[in-house]
């Protein structure tokens, strides 16, 4: 009896997921992920602050160019989308209402951070990609100490 | 939304319709999360003119409205009616293959 009403009812509607988290493991988390993404757009900012057009007209060395620009550029927005996402996670998954008697200016931090990564998504800006890496230093340290921990901020660059 | 959900449980709702549903303190429901493109589930727990604040059951591991505050009641979707926890589904799987 029941299976058929299951049946029918699922055959009738289409099932859609639902969760009761944003994202993965409950508990899980490490601002390693966003430190990383960081410093993909910083190496893709420096690199694309690097890269010269060719100084001739020849078509081929044009398109390696512009092929290039593009990779470079797309890898920026593309991590810079993504430190933003690994910030936001930290910021409404972890950290809890009690975290911000600690940490007064976490939501100051967190929210300049963010706009560092909007900012170093649109533009070519190396200034702005030392300082989100600076941004992402200070959410590691408040991430470590409302853990107990002083772990060191160690770049893979 | 442990323990009252786990993962994997399926759940029935019915459609929130703005002008003719009732929405209830202590209800589940299913709604648009108001950043990303997925769909929440969570318990009603105050509820205003146009808006609703959900929390999670697991408190301590749940994303709501302490940290997205209100949800517009035009992100509701449906109110949860029965659930069917995810051992008992495995158990009543082989009559759905039937």
């Amino acid at each position: 009896m029941l299976s058929k009403f299951l049946k029918s009812n699922l055959i009738k509607h289409k099932a859609i997921k639902v969760y009761a988290h944003c994202d993965g493991p409950c508990g899980v988390y490490d601002p390693a992920s966003a430190r990383v993404a960081a410093e993909a757009v910083l190496s893709m900012t420096k690199k694309l602050i690097d890269l010269s057009p060719p100084e001739n007209t020849s078509s081929e060395e044009w398109a390696s160019y512009s092929n290039t620009f593009s990779r470079y550029v797309a890898v920026k927005e593309d991590q810079a989308k993504e430190t933003k996402k690994e910030i936001l996670i930290l910021w409404t998954d972890y950290f809890k209402p009690v975290h911000l008697e600690t940490f007064p200016d976490l939501h100051e931090t967190i929210w300049k951070a963010t706009k560092l990564c909007s900012a170093c998504k649109v533009n070519i800006d190396l200034k702005q990609a030392e300082e989100l890496m600076t941004y992402i230093e200070r959410i590691h340290n408040i991430f470590w100490q409302s853990k107990g921990r002083s772990d060191a901020f160690v770049k893979a660059s | 939304m442990e323990p009252s959900l786990i993962d994997g449980d399926i759940v029935f709702f019915r459609k929130y319709l703005k002008n003719k549903s009732t929405l209830k303190t202590g209800q589940i429901i299913i709604f648009k999360h108001p950043i990303d493109e997925i769909h929440l589930i969570k318990r009603v727990k105050t509820i205003k003119e146009f808006s609703v604040e959900v929390f999670g059951d697991n408190k301590k591991c749940s994303t709501d409205s302490d940290f997205f505050g209100f949800i517009q009641k035009s992100k509701v979707l449906g109110i949860v009616t029965t659930s069917i926890s995810k051992k008992n589904f495995k158990t009543l799987s082989p009559f759905f293959n039937s």
